[in-house]
């Protein structure tokens, strides 16, 4: 594990998202971030946001806590890696999100950045599950 | 104290997601006409540009530019 998080850049990504989203919807510790996200259809994900792998240095783990698992429109797992769905290795049945790729990621990008790029992804898993279409049909990959 | 105003309900079969998903493509593409507009009830709306300016919320093309360490 690998804590790169500093006091004072936590005041600044708690400041960061306390603008934008309600505090009921975030709790922000050193090593996670546990978000509460409603998309359009006012289904409600939990998110995490798994700070202990060198953020901000390196890009941060997202993964989907709830509902889970998370399941294709065709009912299969999406805990295996896969481009054209945007997600890496799942685990303890969490999908994980592929959100930002390494070589686009800088340290100050900020965890309400990530945020938002999961909310995107959120709308567009739910426009899978009515299509049937990947979700690379609507997003551009991240680069690794 | 619910966490959300509105209750949460199963997707619906109106196709605004659908629509969404497709703006959100035509962004993706390079497309510009329409932004995305996250409102103050947190819904993400496609929004013609030439309405932007008149919109309250969030624009999705100025979410990577601003310095969030700065607010």
């Amino acid at each position: 594990m690998q804590l790169d998080m500093t006091s004072e850049r936590l005041k600044l990504e708690y400041a960061a998202l306390a603008a934008f989203f309600s505090y009921k919807q975030f709790q922000l510790d050193m090593d996670k971030l546990i978000f509460a996200v409603q998309t359009n259809s006012k289904k409600v994900y939990t998110i995490k946001v798994d700070l202990t792998g060198g953020f901000p240095y390196s890009v941060p783990s997202v993964f989907i806590m709830t509902p889970k698992p998370l399941l294709t429109w065709d009912g299969h797992s999406m805990l295996e890696p896969s481009h054209s769905m945007h997600t890496l290795q799942g685990e303890n049945g969490c999908v994980r999100v592929c959100h930002y790729g390494q070589i686009d990621w800088v340290p100050n990008v900020s965890l309400y950045q990530v945020i938002v790029k999961v909310r995107i992804w959120l709308e567009m898993y739910e426009v899978h599950l009515k299509t049937g279409r990947p979700l690379d049909y609507y997003l551009t990959s991240a680069e690794q | 104290m619910k966490l959300f105003e509105k209750k949460n309900k199963e997707l619906n079969d109106s196709s605004d997601c659908v629509e969404l998903g497709q703006v959100i493509k035509n962004q993706h593409e390079g497309n510009r006409g329409v932004e995305l507009v996250m409102g103050p009830d947190g819904e993400l709306q496609a929004v013609p540009v030439s309405e932007v300016a008149h919109m309250d919320g969030v624009k999705a093309t100025q979410i990577a530019k601003k310095d969030y360490y700065l607010l």
